[in-house]
Protein backbone atom coordinates (compact mmCIF):
# COMPACT_ATOMS: atom_id res chain seq x y z
CA UNK A 1 0.00 0.00 0.00
CA UNK A 2 2.72 2.47 0.95
CA UNK A 3 4.50 1.68 -2.31
CA UNK A 4 1.36 2.58 -4.24
CA UNK A 5 1.04 6.09 -2.81
CA UNK A 6 4.72 6.99 -2.91
CA UNK A 7 5.47 7.15 0.80
CA UNK A 8 8.77 5.35 0.32
CA UNK A 9 9.70 7.60 -2.60
CA UNK A 10 8.89 10.68 -0.53
CA UNK A 11 11.20 9.51 2.22
CA UNK A 12 13.94 9.14 -0.41
CA UNK A 13 13.23 12.62 -1.79
CA UNK A 14 13.42 14.10 1.71
CA UNK A 15 16.73 12.37 2.42
CA UNK A 16 18.16 13.45 -0.94
CA UNK A 17 17.16 17.07 -0.37
CA UNK A 18 18.75 17.19 3.08
CA UNK A 19 21.92 15.54 1.77
CA UNK A 20 22.11 17.89 -1.21
CA UNK A 21 21.90 20.95 1.05
CA UNK A 22 24.58 19.70 3.46
CA UNK A 23 26.94 18.66 0.69
CA UNK A 24 26.50 21.98 -1.11
CA UNK A 25 27.47 23.97 1.96
CA UNK A 26 30.40 21.72 2.84
CA UNK A 27 31.84 21.78 -0.67
CA UNK A 28 31.45 25.55 -1.00
CA UNK A 29 33.18 26.14 2.33
CA UNK A 30 36.02 23.80 1.34
CA UNK A 31 36.99 25.96 -1.66
CA UNK A 32 39.48 28.79 -1.22
CA UNK A 33 37.80 31.89 -2.63
CA UNK A 34 39.17 35.29 -3.43
CA UNK A 35 37.86 38.27 -1.50
CA UNK A 36 34.17 39.09 -0.96
CA UNK A 37 32.89 36.82 -3.68
CA UNK A 38 33.76 33.81 -1.54
CA UNK A 39 31.85 35.15 1.44
CA UNK A 40 28.81 35.73 -0.72
CA UNK A 41 29.09 32.24 -2.19
CA UNK A 42 29.38 30.67 1.27
CA UNK A 43 26.36 32.67 2.45
CA UNK A 44 24.37 31.58 -0.59
CA UNK A 45 25.38 27.97 0.00
CA UNK A 46 24.34 28.23 3.66
CA UNK A 47 20.99 29.67 2.50
CA UNK A 48 20.61 26.79 0.11
CA UNK A 49 21.47 24.30 2.84
CA UNK A 50 18.89 25.81 5.22
CA UNK A 51 16.29 25.88 2.48
CA UNK A 52 16.99 22.29 1.50
CA UNK A 53 16.72 21.27 5.17
CA UNK A 54 13.33 23.01 5.50
CA UNK A 55 12.12 21.47 2.26
CA UNK A 56 13.28 18.04 3.43
CA UNK A 57 11.35 18.52 6.69
CA UNK A 58 8.21 19.59 4.81
CA UNK A 59 8.51 16.63 2.46
CA UNK A 60 8.92 14.35 5.43
CA UNK A 61 5.83 15.87 7.04
CA UNK A 62 3.86 15.36 3.82
CA UNK A 63 5.06 11.78 3.87
CA UNK A 64 3.71 11.32 7.42
CA UNK A 65 0.38 12.86 6.40
CA UNK A 66 0.10 10.54 3.43
CA UNK A 67 0.96 7.54 5.55
CA UNK A 68 -1.69 8.50 8.09
CA UNK A 69 -4.21 9.07 5.29
CA UNK A 70 -3.73 5.58 3.90
CA UNK A 71 -3.70 4.06 7.40
CA UNK A 72 -7.05 5.76 8.10
CA UNK A 73 -8.47 4.37 4.91
CA UNK A 74 -7.32 0.85 5.48
CA UNK A 75 -8.66 0.81 9.04
CA UNK A 76 -11.99 2.51 8.17
CA UNK B 1 53.09 37.57 3.19
CA UNK B 2 51.11 34.38 2.84
CA UNK B 3 50.29 33.44 -0.69
CA UNK B 4 46.80 32.09 -1.05
CA UNK B 5 46.75 29.35 -3.62
CA UNK B 6 43.52 28.88 -5.41
CA UNK B 7 42.89 25.53 -6.96
CA UNK B 8 41.23 25.93 -10.35
CA UNK B 9 40.44 22.22 -10.56
CA UNK B 10 38.64 22.46 -7.24
CA UNK B 11 36.55 25.34 -8.57
CA UNK B 12 35.78 23.45 -11.75
CA UNK B 13 34.77 20.43 -9.67
CA UNK B 14 32.51 22.67 -7.55
CA UNK B 15 30.91 24.05 -10.71
CA UNK B 16 30.20 20.51 -11.90
CA UNK B 17 28.71 19.73 -8.49
CA UNK B 18 26.37 22.76 -8.72
CA UNK B 19 25.34 21.68 -12.20
CA UNK B 20 24.62 18.12 -11.10
CA UNK B 21 22.75 19.41 -8.01
CA UNK B 22 20.64 21.61 -10.28
CA UNK B 23 19.74 18.61 -12.42
CA UNK B 24 19.10 16.46 -9.34
CA UNK B 25 16.81 19.14 -7.86
CA UNK B 26 14.94 19.36 -11.13
CA UNK B 27 14.46 15.59 -11.08
CA UNK B 28 13.17 15.85 -7.52
CA UNK B 29 10.50 18.32 -8.64
CA UNK B 30 9.42 15.84 -11.33
CA UNK B 31 9.27 13.05 -8.74
CA UNK B 32 7.29 15.24 -6.31
CA UNK B 33 4.86 16.26 -9.05
CA UNK B 34 4.33 12.62 -9.98
CA UNK B 35 3.63 11.59 -6.39
CA UNK B 36 1.38 14.61 -5.75
CA UNK B 37 -0.57 13.94 -8.94
CA UNK B 38 -0.94 10.25 -8.07
CA UNK B 39 -2.21 11.09 -4.60
CA UNK B 40 -4.68 13.68 -5.92
CA UNK B 41 -6.02 11.18 -8.47
CA UNK B 42 -6.61 8.59 -5.76
CA UNK B 43 -8.40 11.14 -3.57
CA UNK B 44 -10.56 12.24 -6.49
CA UNK B 45 -11.47 8.63 -7.31
CA UNK B 46 -12.35 7.88 -3.69
CA UNK B 47 -14.50 10.99 -3.36
CA UNK B 48 -16.43 10.00 -6.49
CA UNK B 49 -16.95 6.50 -5.05
CA UNK B 50 -18.16 7.98 -1.77
CA UNK B 51 -20.63 10.21 -3.53
CA UNK B 52 -21.80 7.18 -5.53
CA UNK B 53 -22.38 5.31 -2.28
CA UNK B 54 -24.49 8.19 -1.00
CA UNK B 55 -21.93 9.54 1.46
CA UNK B 56 -21.40 13.24 1.51
CA UNK B 57 -18.06 14.96 2.10
CA UNK B 58 -14.55 13.58 2.26
CA UNK B 59 -13.31 11.11 4.83
CA UNK B 60 -10.60 12.04 7.35
CA UNK B 61 -8.09 10.05 5.32
CA UNK B 62 -8.97 11.99 2.18
CA UNK B 63 -8.52 15.30 4.01
CA UNK B 64 -5.10 14.21 5.22
CA UNK B 65 -4.14 13.17 1.70
CA UNK B 66 -5.28 16.56 0.34
CA UNK B 67 -3.20 18.32 2.99
CA UNK B 68 -0.17 16.23 1.99
CA UNK B 69 -0.72 17.02 -1.70
CA UNK B 70 -0.85 20.75 -0.91
CA UNK B 71 2.35 20.51 1.06
CA UNK B 72 4.10 18.69 -1.77
CA UNK B 73 2.99 21.40 -4.21
CA UNK B 74 4.42 24.03 -1.88
CA UNK B 75 7.74 22.17 -1.64
CA UNK B 76 7.82 21.91 -5.41
CA UNK B 77 7.21 25.63 -5.85
CA UNK B 78 10.01 26.51 -3.43
CA UNK B 79 12.45 24.17 -5.16
CA UNK B 80 11.58 25.67 -8.54
CA UNK B 81 11.51 29.34 -7.62
CA UNK B 82 14.04 29.54 -4.78
CA UNK B 83 16.38 26.56 -4.65
CA UNK B 84 17.11 26.25 -8.38
CA UNK B 85 17.90 29.99 -8.83
CA UNK B 86 20.17 29.79 -5.75
CA UNK B 87 22.15 27.00 -7.37
CA UNK B 88 22.47 29.05 -10.56
CA UNK B 89 23.73 32.00 -8.51
CA UNK B 90 26.34 29.78 -6.92
CA UNK B 91 27.44 28.52 -10.31
CA UNK B 92 27.74 32.12 -11.55
CA UNK B 93 29.96 32.95 -8.55
CA UNK B 94 32.30 30.12 -9.54
CA UNK B 95 32.28 31.36 -13.13
CA UNK B 96 33.18 34.88 -11.99
CA UNK B 97 36.02 33.49 -9.91
CA UNK B 98 37.33 31.36 -12.77
CA UNK B 99 37.14 34.32 -15.14
CA UNK B 100 39.10 36.47 -12.74
CA UNK B 101 41.75 33.79 -12.29
CA UNK B 102 42.02 33.43 -16.02
CA UNK B 103 42.53 37.17 -16.39
CA UNK B 104 45.28 37.10 -13.74
CA UNK B 105 46.99 34.09 -15.29
CA UNK B 106 46.84 35.46 -18.80
CA UNK B 107 47.85 39.12 -18.97
CA UNK B 108 47.19 39.15 -22.72
CA UNK B 109 43.50 39.22 -21.97
CA UNK B 110 42.07 42.71 -21.91
CA UNK B 111 42.08 43.02 -18.16
CA UNK B 112 40.86 46.60 -18.26
CA UNK B 113 37.95 45.60 -20.43
CA UNK B 114 36.84 42.40 -18.76
CA UNK B 115 35.54 43.83 -15.46
CA UNK B 116 33.70 46.55 -17.38
CA UNK B 117 31.89 44.13 -19.62
CA UNK B 118 31.45 41.66 -16.79
CA UNK B 119 29.74 44.49 -14.87
CA UNK B 120 27.62 45.40 -17.88
CA UNK B 121 26.71 41.78 -18.41
CA UNK B 122 25.79 41.36 -14.74
CA UNK B 123 23.70 44.50 -14.84
CA UNK B 124 21.75 43.37 -17.84
CA UNK B 125 21.75 39.66 -17.05
CA UNK B 126 20.36 39.84 -13.55
CA UNK B 127 16.61 39.82 -12.95
CA UNK B 128 16.12 43.60 -13.05
CA UNK B 129 18.44 43.75 -16.08
CA UNK B 130 15.78 42.84 -18.53
CA UNK B 131 13.66 45.60 -17.01
CA UNK B 132 16.50 48.03 -17.57
CA UNK B 133 16.66 47.11 -21.25
CA UNK B 134 12.92 47.50 -21.46
CA UNK B 135 13.09 50.87 -19.77
CA UNK B 136 15.68 52.09 -22.27
CA UNK B 137 13.38 50.85 -25.03
CA UNK B 138 10.45 52.76 -23.53
CA UNK B 139 12.56 55.86 -23.24
CA UNK B 140 13.67 55.52 -26.82
CA UNK B 141 10.10 55.09 -27.98
CA UNK B 142 8.78 58.10 -26.12
CA UNK B 143 11.62 60.56 -26.40
CA UNK B 144 13.37 59.80 -29.63
CA UNK B 145 10.38 58.46 -31.50
CA UNK B 146 12.37 56.40 -33.95
CA UNK B 147 9.61 53.89 -34.46
CA UNK B 148 8.13 54.86 -37.75
CA UNK B 149 8.11 54.08 -41.41
CA UNK B 150 11.18 53.22 -43.41
CA UNK B 151 11.66 52.39 -47.03
CA UNK B 152 14.20 50.64 -49.21
CA UNK B 153 15.94 52.09 -52.24
CA UNK B 154 17.80 49.91 -54.74
CA UNK B 155 21.59 50.25 -54.81
CA UNK B 156 24.00 49.07 -57.50
CA UNK B 157 24.35 45.31 -57.63
CA UNK B 158 27.50 43.63 -56.36
CA UNK B 159 28.82 41.24 -58.95
CA UNK B 160 30.86 38.90 -56.75
CA UNK B 161 29.64 35.29 -56.61
CA UNK B 162 27.61 34.18 -53.60
CA UNK B 163 28.54 30.80 -52.16
CA UNK B 164 25.31 29.34 -50.83
CA UNK B 165 26.41 27.81 -47.57
CA UNK B 166 26.02 29.28 -44.11
CA UNK B 167 29.66 30.38 -43.87
CA UNK B 168 29.44 32.05 -47.26
CA UNK B 169 26.16 33.78 -46.46
CA UNK B 170 27.51 35.16 -43.19
CA UNK B 171 30.67 36.36 -44.94
CA UNK B 172 28.48 38.04 -47.58
CA UNK B 173 26.46 39.62 -44.77
CA UNK B 174 29.70 41.13 -43.51
CA UNK B 175 30.12 43.03 -46.80
CA UNK B 176 26.81 44.93 -46.44
CA UNK B 177 27.20 48.61 -45.65
CA UNK B 178 25.26 50.74 -43.14
CA UNK B 179 21.52 50.23 -43.60
CA UNK B 180 21.84 47.72 -46.42
CA UNK B 181 19.81 44.57 -47.04
CA UNK B 182 20.43 42.01 -49.77
CA UNK B 183 17.83 39.74 -51.34
CA UNK B 184 19.04 36.63 -53.17
CA UNK B 185 16.79 34.62 -55.43
CA UNK B 186 17.87 30.98 -55.29
CA UNK B 187 17.07 27.77 -57.13
CA UNK B 188 16.41 27.36 -60.77
CA UNK B 189 13.52 28.01 -63.12
CA UNK B 190 10.33 29.24 -61.56
CA UNK B 191 11.63 28.91 -58.02
CA UNK B 192 10.01 31.19 -55.51
CA UNK B 193 12.70 30.93 -52.84
CA UNK B 194 14.63 33.83 -51.46
CA UNK B 195 17.38 34.45 -48.95
CA UNK B 196 17.38 37.85 -47.24
CA UNK B 197 20.59 39.06 -45.60
CA UNK B 198 20.13 41.64 -42.82
CA UNK B 199 23.14 43.35 -41.26
CA UNK B 200 23.60 44.43 -37.66
CA UNK B 201 23.74 47.82 -35.93
CA UNK B 202 25.82 50.41 -37.76
CA UNK B 203 25.49 53.44 -35.49
CA UNK B 204 23.91 54.71 -32.31
CA UNK B 205 21.37 56.87 -34.12
CA UNK B 206 21.24 57.99 -37.70
CA UNK B 207 19.36 58.39 -40.94
CA UNK B 208 19.11 54.65 -41.54
CA UNK B 209 17.06 52.41 -39.25
CA UNK B 210 20.17 50.29 -38.75
CA UNK B 211 20.78 52.04 -35.43
CA UNK B 212 21.15 51.04 -31.81
CA UNK B 213 17.88 52.79 -30.92
CA UNK B 214 16.02 50.65 -33.46
CA UNK B 215 17.79 47.54 -32.19
CA UNK B 216 16.59 48.25 -28.64
CA UNK B 217 13.09 48.95 -29.90
CA UNK B 218 13.07 45.76 -31.95
CA UNK B 219 14.35 43.75 -29.02
CA UNK B 220 11.90 45.16 -26.50
CA UNK B 221 8.77 45.67 -28.57
CA UNK B 222 8.81 43.18 -31.42
CA UNK B 223 9.00 45.70 -34.24
CA UNK B 224 10.99 48.73 -35.31
CA UNK B 225 11.57 50.94 -38.29
CA UNK B 226 14.19 48.39 -39.32
CA UNK B 227 11.45 45.74 -39.71
CA UNK B 228 9.49 48.12 -41.98
CA UNK B 229 12.63 48.77 -44.02
CA UNK B 230 13.47 45.09 -44.51
CA UNK B 231 9.89 44.34 -45.47
CA UNK B 232 10.00 47.19 -47.97
CA UNK B 233 13.21 45.72 -49.45
CA UNK B 234 11.54 42.31 -49.78
CA UNK B 235 8.61 43.86 -51.65
CA UNK B 236 10.90 45.94 -53.88
CA UNK B 237 12.90 42.83 -54.74
CA UNK B 238 9.69 41.42 -56.18
CA UNK B 239 9.32 38.50 -53.78
CA UNK B 240 5.89 37.14 -54.75
CA UNK B 241 3.39 36.51 -51.94
CA UNK B 242 3.57 32.96 -50.58
CA UNK B 243 7.26 32.47 -51.44
CA UNK B 244 9.53 30.51 -49.16
CA UNK B 245 12.10 32.74 -47.49
CA UNK B 246 15.20 32.29 -45.37
CA UNK B 247 16.23 35.27 -43.24
CA UNK B 248 19.87 35.56 -42.21
CA UNK B 249 20.70 38.27 -39.72
CA UNK B 250 23.57 39.39 -37.56
CA UNK B 251 22.97 41.18 -34.23
CA UNK B 252 20.12 43.64 -34.91
CA UNK B 253 19.49 41.77 -38.16
CA UNK B 254 18.73 38.62 -36.15
CA UNK B 255 16.29 40.54 -33.93
CA UNK B 256 14.53 41.95 -36.99
CA UNK B 257 14.44 38.51 -38.64
CA UNK B 258 12.79 37.03 -35.54
CA UNK B 259 10.30 39.91 -35.36
CA UNK B 260 9.33 39.40 -39.01
CA UNK B 261 9.04 35.64 -38.47
CA UNK B 262 6.72 36.19 -35.51
CA UNK B 263 4.53 38.74 -37.32
CA UNK B 264 1.38 37.12 -38.75
CA UNK B 265 1.15 39.90 -41.36
CA UNK B 266 4.57 38.90 -42.72
CA UNK B 267 4.94 35.18 -42.01
CA UNK B 268 2.05 32.98 -43.13
CA UNK B 269 3.22 30.33 -40.65
CA UNK B 270 2.42 32.71 -37.79
CA UNK B 271 -1.30 32.14 -38.12
CA UNK B 272 -2.38 35.04 -40.32
CA UNK B 273 -2.57 35.82 -44.01
CA UNK B 274 1.17 36.50 -44.06
CA UNK B 275 3.01 37.86 -47.06
CA UNK B 276 5.58 35.05 -47.34
CA UNK B 277 6.44 31.77 -45.66
CA UNK B 278 9.54 32.25 -43.53
CA UNK B 279 10.93 28.74 -43.40
CA UNK B 280 14.33 29.39 -41.85
CA UNK B 281 15.93 32.05 -39.70
CA UNK B 282 19.66 32.21 -39.01
CA UNK B 283 20.54 34.68 -36.24
CA UNK B 284 24.19 35.26 -35.39
CA UNK B 285 25.01 37.08 -32.15
CA UNK B 286 21.46 38.32 -31.51
CA UNK B 287 19.62 38.64 -28.17
CA UNK B 288 16.55 36.70 -29.28
CA UNK B 289 15.90 34.20 -26.49
CA UNK B 290 12.70 36.00 -25.53
CA UNK B 291 11.37 35.94 -29.09
CA UNK B 292 8.75 33.46 -30.21
CA UNK B 293 8.49 31.98 -33.67
CA UNK B 294 5.88 29.68 -35.23
CA UNK B 295 6.51 25.93 -35.01
CA UNK B 296 6.90 25.69 -38.80
CA UNK B 297 9.76 28.19 -38.86
CA UNK B 298 13.20 26.79 -37.99
CA UNK B 299 15.79 28.86 -36.16
CA UNK B 300 19.52 28.39 -35.98
CA UNK B 301 20.97 30.81 -33.44
CA UNK B 302 24.76 31.21 -33.20
CA UNK B 303 26.08 32.45 -29.89
CA UNK B 304 29.72 33.21 -29.15
CA UNK B 305 30.09 32.79 -25.38
CA UNK B 306 32.65 35.61 -25.37
CA UNK B 307 30.08 37.96 -26.88
CA UNK B 308 27.85 39.79 -24.40
CA UNK B 309 25.33 41.03 -26.99
CA UNK B 310 23.28 37.79 -27.29
CA UNK B 311 22.94 37.82 -23.48
CA UNK B 312 21.57 41.36 -23.30
CA UNK B 313 17.99 40.14 -23.17
CA UNK B 314 18.78 38.64 -19.76
CA UNK B 315 17.61 35.17 -20.71
CA UNK B 316 19.26 31.82 -21.15
CA UNK B 317 19.47 30.20 -24.57
CA UNK B 318 16.07 28.78 -25.39
CA UNK B 319 16.14 25.51 -27.27
CA UNK B 320 13.34 23.42 -28.74
CA UNK B 321 12.68 21.20 -31.74
CA UNK B 322 12.65 24.15 -34.15
CA UNK B 323 15.09 26.37 -32.17
CA UNK B 324 18.66 25.17 -32.50
CA UNK B 325 21.34 27.04 -30.60
CA UNK B 326 24.98 26.62 -31.54
CA UNK B 327 27.43 27.98 -28.97
CA UNK B 328 31.17 28.41 -29.32
CA UNK B 329 34.04 30.42 -27.84
CA UNK B 330 34.79 31.05 -24.18
CA UNK B 331 33.17 33.49 -21.76
CA UNK B 332 35.25 36.64 -21.38
CA UNK B 333 38.03 35.29 -23.57
CA UNK B 334 37.79 37.85 -26.37
CA UNK B 335 37.21 41.55 -26.54
CA UNK B 336 33.70 42.66 -27.33
CA UNK B 337 34.30 43.92 -30.84
CA UNK B 338 36.13 40.78 -31.94
CA UNK B 339 33.68 38.44 -30.28
CA UNK B 340 30.64 40.15 -31.76
CA UNK B 341 31.96 40.91 -35.25
CA UNK B 342 30.46 39.03 -38.17
CA UNK B 343 33.76 38.81 -40.05
CA UNK B 344 35.94 38.20 -36.98
CA UNK B 345 33.76 35.75 -35.10
CA UNK B 346 30.58 34.33 -36.63
CA UNK B 347 31.49 33.91 -40.32
CA UNK B 348 34.82 32.13 -39.60
CA UNK B 349 33.08 29.87 -37.07
CA UNK B 350 30.40 28.96 -39.62
CA UNK B 351 33.19 27.68 -41.86
CA UNK B 352 34.90 25.65 -39.14
CA UNK B 353 34.83 21.85 -39.01
CA UNK B 354 33.33 21.97 -35.52
CA UNK B 355 30.33 23.90 -36.84
CA UNK B 356 29.90 21.81 -39.95
CA UNK B 357 30.15 18.55 -38.00
CA UNK B 358 27.79 19.64 -35.25
CA UNK B 359 24.77 17.33 -35.21
CA UNK B 360 22.13 20.04 -34.92
CA UNK B 361 23.80 22.25 -37.50
CA UNK B 362 23.92 19.32 -39.90
CA UNK B 363 20.24 18.62 -39.34
CA UNK B 364 19.45 22.31 -39.97
CA UNK B 365 21.54 22.39 -43.16
CA UNK B 366 19.98 19.11 -44.30
CA UNK B 367 16.48 20.54 -43.83
CA UNK B 368 17.41 23.81 -45.56
CA UNK B 369 18.46 22.20 -48.82
CA UNK B 370 15.90 24.26 -50.68
CA UNK B 371 17.97 27.40 -49.93
CA UNK B 372 21.50 26.17 -49.47
CA UNK B 373 23.56 24.49 -52.18
CA UNK B 374 21.34 26.05 -54.86
CA UNK B 375 22.38 28.32 -57.73
CA UNK B 376 21.82 32.03 -57.14
CA UNK B 377 19.55 33.46 -59.81
CA UNK B 378 19.86 37.09 -58.83
CA UNK B 379 21.15 39.32 -56.04
CA UNK B 380 19.71 42.74 -55.25
CA UNK B 381 20.93 45.22 -52.66
CA UNK B 382 18.85 47.89 -51.03
CA UNK B 383 19.68 50.69 -48.66
CA UNK B 384 17.15 51.48 -45.97
CA UNK B 385 16.04 55.00 -45.11
CA UNK B 386 13.91 56.34 -42.33
CA UNK B 387 10.59 57.98 -43.21
CA UNK B 388 8.15 57.79 -46.09
CA UNK B 389 9.41 57.06 -49.54
CA UNK B 390 9.47 60.22 -51.71
CA UNK B 391 6.57 59.94 -54.09
CA UNK B 392 7.29 61.55 -57.52
CA UNK B 393 3.55 62.07 -58.14
CA UNK B 394 3.30 64.01 -54.89
CA UNK B 395 6.26 66.18 -55.94
CA UNK B 396 4.55 66.94 -59.29
CA UNK B 397 1.30 67.85 -57.50
CA UNK B 398 3.18 70.21 -55.17
CA UNK B 399 4.97 71.85 -58.12
CA UNK B 400 1.65 72.38 -59.86
CA UNK B 401 0.38 74.06 -56.71
CA UNK B 402 3.46 76.26 -56.68
CA UNK B 403 4.92 74.78 -53.50
CA UNK B 404 8.66 74.27 -53.59
CA UNK B 405 9.92 70.77 -53.08
CA UNK B 406 13.50 70.00 -52.21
Amino acid sequence: MTQAVGVQQLEDVSARLAHLGRECEERTRAVVWRCARGRRAVHAAADFSRLAGALAADTSHACVLLYRAWSERTTS
Amino acid sequence: MTEVKIDVDQLAELRRFYDSSWKASLELTIELSRIGRGSAEIVSRRMTERLGNGRMGPSRGDLLACQATDQLASVNRRITFVALPLLLTLRNRVDDQLRELEAVANPNLRRGTNPLFAGLENLLWAGPGSYLTRLIGLWAAGKVGYQGPAYAAATPAVASPVPLNLGGLLARLGTLKDGQVEVLRVGGGTSDRYVVLIRGVASLTGPSPNSMIDAIRGQAFGSSAHSSGVLSAMRKAGIPPGSEVMLVGHSQGGITAMNLAADPRVNAFAGGLGYVRIVDVVAAGSPIDGKRIPAETRLLAMHNLGDVIPALDGRDDRRSVNRLVYTFGRPGALNLAAAHGITSSYAPEARSDRFLNDTQVRSFIGASDMFLRQPVESAQRFSLHRGLEPDPRRAVRLRVLGIGVG
